[in-house]
């Protein structure tokens, strides 16, 4: 128990993770398939009764204080980061894991810490580490996504650290628990915390910067971020209404974007908003059944979107294309991959036993336990939308789709290891979906649940199978298009980018102007200098002591003249004395 | 991109497994969490108008924010 203590389970992932770094072949093979089960053993071997609190300039930093919401998070995060170690390990490069370890360390830790302090620097680690997963994709478009990316995400830090900052000064307790404080730093925390969940009008972040990550990338990127900020809404906010049509625009917004999307890693990547949605609508709602709901869906949302971005990456590895117009057909070459993609699928629409089927229910039973009728109508068809993304859309476009191209003559299944955590991935979906009451455990409030009745395996089916035909009936109306969708970073890349531009350039042709006034009025300056004072200068020359003598007068004749013109008692004497004689 | 052939067979499925589903619907009772909706096959209706909604506002605002693939890169 005191080597638990001494170490948490994200600690020993980062140490694991700076390990990584440097070293490669089967050390490396070694740390990335034993660190995380030995992680999931340490997580399960702590009790509610362990905590381990470090001072640090005067503030006491609790970095493990277990909840059952936190280690069902950590539990999910260490599962996609073993399922994801064991898809990229053949492919992956050593940063990119080195990083992913870290990153999901950091969000572990964030999960297991109970204090705003502890949190705010496991959440920079995190945006750093995931900013480093993007860039091993190492391509130009990854970077300048990267770049992207990371200010979100550093002006999300920023937020958060004014909010901390607030409540300190105002002598507001620090650790973990709803935030009682009405001013402004519980807002800026609030606002900090949903700009990592893709709230509106940062959804944008996670279709721009995921899909651009390499195969193995976005498997990690797509598990921790989004779904630790949903924790730490849970921690700090359940029960705020205004997450509640945060959450409705989320779910409704991945619908649409997901529709007209080209790139299968973007419609997964659109599907996470949407599913977020869901989530963070239930951290509004606030009930016993609704955070049990989001802890629930957050879970199974990590499972079979690790599945189904492993199905993509798998595809994007071997064929080298993820545009839906370019694939297709892609069923008898990779069949195990398409199985399993099929139950990652199939557990994201709420099929009957598999995981969202258990998990989802939880959210809209919620809402109409609060007798919120309109959220529980819109989340219910948003539930059946999930057909339009990463239901059916995904798997038929990649697939089922007649063939788009020559290049899925290279489609293959991935190497055995991949393989094996795609299955697994797919087995844990449908265990989940299977052993409901088991999993209902795991919840963090004690409560219970009846999914399988026979009237809600028949409302799935009501939703899904109508919503598939009109899928199919509109097929030839949302055919894949090379193109790109137009969202809220538009202002942010184009007329503040431009208007930045202009500004900076103004700045520049201002400098320049003043920069050649000055320049020139120098140069004038050193010219009459030179000129007078210069060797041929006028003041320079040698001069007769007769013009020296008559320029002495002449000049002492002006000054009296001059002096007498300003004097009014010497003018007074002179018409007195001389000129009235 | 070639266009896909319509997939009719399994849109015949579909259809026939929907009617099925909404026959059930006399038989089996639900709890609806929108009292203002009919009590006849609430959900085949609220995914049959919601999908269709949502696949008709896709289309909409297709034109407003579908760019070519290179918008900001030029």
């Amino acid at each position: 128990m005191t080597a638990n203590v001494l170490l948490t389970p994200g600690l020993l992932l980062i140490a694991t993770g700076l390990l990584l770094s440097t070293v490669s072949g089967w050390r490396q093979r070694l740390l990335v398939l034993l660190l995380p089960p030995v992680a999931m053993w340490q997580l399960w071997s702590l009790t509610f009764d362990n905590g381990w609190n470090a001072h640090v300039a005067g503030f006491s930093l609790q970095l493990l204080h277990l909840t059952s919401a936190g280690r069902l998070f950590a539990c999910a995060f260490i599962i996609a980061l073993w399922l994801g170690g064991m898809f990229a390990l053949n492919s992956a490069s050593r940063s990119e894991l080195a990083s992913a370890f870290v990153y999901a360390g950091s969000a572990i830790s964030v999960t297991l810490c109970g204090d705003l302090i502890s949190l705010f620097i496991f959440w920079e680690l995190m945006a750093i580490s995931s900013t480093l997963v993007i860039w091993a994709a190492r391509t130009t478009q990854s970077w300048h996504a990267g770049l992207r990316y990371l200010l979100i995400h550093l002006a999300g830090g920023v937020l958060l650290l004014s909010g901390i900052a607030g409540l300190a000064v105002g002598g507001s307790d620090l650790s973990m628990g709803l935030i009682q404080s009405d001013g402004l730093a519980r807002w800026l925390i609030f606002a900090g915390f949903l700009v990592n969940a893709g709230a509106p009008p940062f959804s944008y972040w996670i279709a721009d910067a995921y899909p651009t990550s390499s195969p193995t990338g976005m498997v990690f990127l797509a598990a921790f971020t989004t779904k630790t900020a949903v924790y730490v809404l849970i921690s700090y906010f359940a029960g705020e209404t205004l997450l509640i049509p945060i959450g409705l625009y989320m779910a409704i917004y991945g619908v649409i974007y997901a529709l007209r999307e080209n790139n299968i890693r973007r419609i997964l990547a659109y599907s996470i908003v949407n599913q977020v949605g869901f989530m963070i609508t239930a951290v509004g709602i606030g009930s016993t059944t609704a955070i049990n709901g989001a802890t629930a869906h957050a879970f199974a949302h990590i499972l079979y979107k690790t599945v189904l971005l492993m199905g993509a990456g798998s595809v994007l590895l071997s064929v080298g294309k993820e545009k839906c117009c370019e694939l297709g057909q892609l069923a008898h070459k990779m069949p195990w991959t398409t199985a399993c993609v099929v139950i990652g699928a199939a557990a994201s629409m709420g099929v009957p036993l598999t995981s969202s089927f258990i998990t989802k229910s939880l959210i809209l039973q919620s809402a109409a336990e609060q007798h919120l009728s309109w959220v529980w109508l819109i989340l219910t068809a948003c539930s059946a939308a999930v057909v339009f993304n990463a239901g059916i859309r995904f798997p038929y476009l990649t697939y089922f789709q007649p063939r788009q191209s020559t290049a899925i003559e290279h489609g293959r299944d991935p190497d055995n290891v991949a393989r094996l955590a795609m299955l697994l991935g797919a087995c844990l979906c449908v265990a989940v979906g299977v052993f409901p009451q088991q999993f209902y455990t795991l919840l963090p409030n004690v409560a219970i649940y009846h999914p399988y009745t026979l009237a809600h395996i028949i409302e799935q089916l009501q939703l899904l199978i109508p919503a598939a035909l009109i899928f199919f009936i509109t097929l030839p109306l949302l055919t894949p298009q090379q193109r790109i969708q137009l969202d809220w970073d538009w202002f942010l890349r184009r007329p503040l980018l431009v208007g930045w531009q202009d500004i900076i350039l103004h700045l520049f042709s201002v400098g320049l102007h003043s920069r050649d006034f000055i320049v020139t009025a120098l140069i004038r300056g050193f010219k009459f200098i030179f000129r007078h004072y210069g060797p041929r200068g006028i003041l320079s020359r040698s001069w007769p002591t007769g013009n020296i003598a008559l320029w002495v007068a002449f000049i002492l004749a002006s000054y009296v003249a001059l002096y007498s013109l300003q004097n009014h008692n010497f003018a007074t004497y002179i018409h007195r004395y001389i000129g009235g004689g | 991109m070639k266009k896909s052939p319509y997939p009719r067979r399994l849109i015949m499925i579909l259809a026939i497994v929907t009617i099925i589903l909404t026959i059930i619907d006399v038989v089996i009772h639900h709890h609806c969490g929108a009292p203002f909706l009919p009590t006849f096959a609430p959900f085949i209706a609220i995914s049959l108008t919601g999908g269709g909604l949502f696949i008709l506002i896709a289309l909409c605002l297709s034109p407003l924010l579908n760019r070519r693939e290179d918008y900001y890169d030029r």
